[in-house]
């Protein structure tokens, strides 16, 4: 099993597709992570992050062939079917990615270290903080946010980017460009503007 | 590089990704002359720090263990699932050969059966004429020999009826014929009577 860890994804597909159980198990435990995550920053909840990471696996266990090596890695392509999968729960259900539902992530703010004892206040602020980046997250139209969640927070490259969108690396920029100033906008609007601090307009920038 | 171009590449300054190093220099030069966009690198740069934040709060999010263990078992289920195909497939091509030979083998029987049957009767040609003619169906009910004295030769009989039809009235079914009969005796009179007139007329 320890060898197993070493091998490329694609081999441990390989591996898969003949039935090898322990090369599933630790493909699995190598991409699940990725997958869950990009789902639950995509949508907010859990529990469809939990859903989607299992109908994913589901699918390449039912049809691991579908899978081409020339478009792209096989980390690309189970978060294109993560994206396909979370996409069509997040349109069947719009709560999930509304900005007045609370964060569906009790769990993980429960798992959050303690308040530090010397400085709780800082601690304090920077949760409050981190959760009002959440909430702008999930405010932002679909397109802009997969791109902002591939990029800036699992900080994968624009050509892996494209590959899971399906898009150019064109695209993958102007929509991070766009969905960074959205969130700019969000987050100025949502704290209180620190006294001295002036919204920018880029646009004069531009001029 | 101006402001567009700074604004362009913003995002891979403060994300470290600038591939071109020069262009990164220049665009942090530019930073140094221009007031608005030392203030877009710096907003930018706190938005970034504020993802990465967030980012690292879901860093160690993972599936929970429940969903490994149903994968797990549909892997498992899947595989002898897979394999077993195989078995059915085989199963099914011998069902069908064997069900191929089974149709052949009753079509065989069914006319082997056809043959023999048919072989048990003797062919018509092989009987005699004059036998054949015996077992007509007679034209007229047989007469039952208890009740009439009636000869041993069915020919004869036939004959001795027809004979008397013909001594009775005309019957129907020879109407035609005994028609046809008088017409010509009429004709060969008027013919003789013809002839008889223009003798006389002649002499």
């Amino acid at each position: 099993m320890a060898g197993l860890t070493e091998i490329r994804d694609e081999q441990l597909l390989k591996m898969m597709q003949g039935g090898d159980e322990d090369a599933f198990a630790t493909l699995y435990r190598r991409r699940q992570g990725a997958i869950y995550r990009f789902v639950l920053e995509m949508s907010g909840s859990a529990s469809l992050a939990e859903d989607v990471t299992q109908e994913v696996f589901m699918a390449l266990i039912r049809d691991s062939r579908g899978y081409d090596p020339s478009r792209g890695s096989l980390g690309a392509y189970l978060l294109g079917m993560a994206r396909h999968h979370a996409l069509r729960l997040i349109k069947r259900d719009r709560t999930y990615v509304s900005i007045s539902q609370t964060w569906d992530g009790s769990r993980d703010r429960e798992d959050l270290a303690p308040l530090s004892p010397e400085n709780p206040h800082s601690e304090m602020s920077r949760r409050e903080s981190i959760h009002w980046v959440q909430q702008a997250i999930l405010s932002l139209p679909e397109h802009y946010r997969e791109a902002v969640v591939l990029c800036d927070l699992n900080e994968m490259s624009y050509e892996d980017a494209a590959s899971v969108l399906g898009c150019s690396v064109g695209t993958v920029r102007s929509r991070l460009h766009r969905g960074r100033a959205l969130l700019i906008q969000k987050l100025a609007g949502g704290k209180k503007v620190e006294a001295g601090d002036k919204a920018i307009d880029p646009s004069r920038c531009l001029a | 590089m101006n402001c567009k171009d700074f604004e362009s590449m913003i995002h891979e300054i403060v994300s470290r990704r600038a591939a071109d190093k020069t262009k990164q220099l220049e665009a942090l030069e530019h930073a140094g002359r221009c007031l608005w966009c030392a203030l877009r690198l710096d907003e930018e740069t706190k938005l970034t720090q504020s993802l990465q934040a967030f980012a690292r709060t879901l860093d160690l999010q993972r599936a929970p263990t429940r969903v490994e263990e149903a994968l797990v078992q549909a892997f498992r289920e899947g595989t002898l699932r897979a394999a077993g195909p195989r078995f059915g497939l085989a199963a099914k091509r011998l069902w069908r050969r064997l069900s191929w030979g089974l149709v052949f083998a009753a079509t065989v029987a069914a006319a082997w059966i056809v043959v023999l049957r048919t072989a048990r009767v003797p062919p018509h040609s092989s009987v005699p004429l004059h036998r054949a003619a015996n077992t007509a169906i007679p034209l007229t009910p047989t007469p039952n020999p208890s009740q009439n004295n009636a000869t041993e030769d069915p020919d004869k009989d036939l004959l001795q009826e027809v004979q008397a039809d013909l001594e009775r009235e005309v019957p129907e079914a020879v109407a035609p014929a005994v028609l046809i009969a008088e017409e010509r005796n009429e004709i060969l009179t008027n013919k003789e009577q013809t002839k008889t007139t223009l003798g006389k007329g002649e002499k």
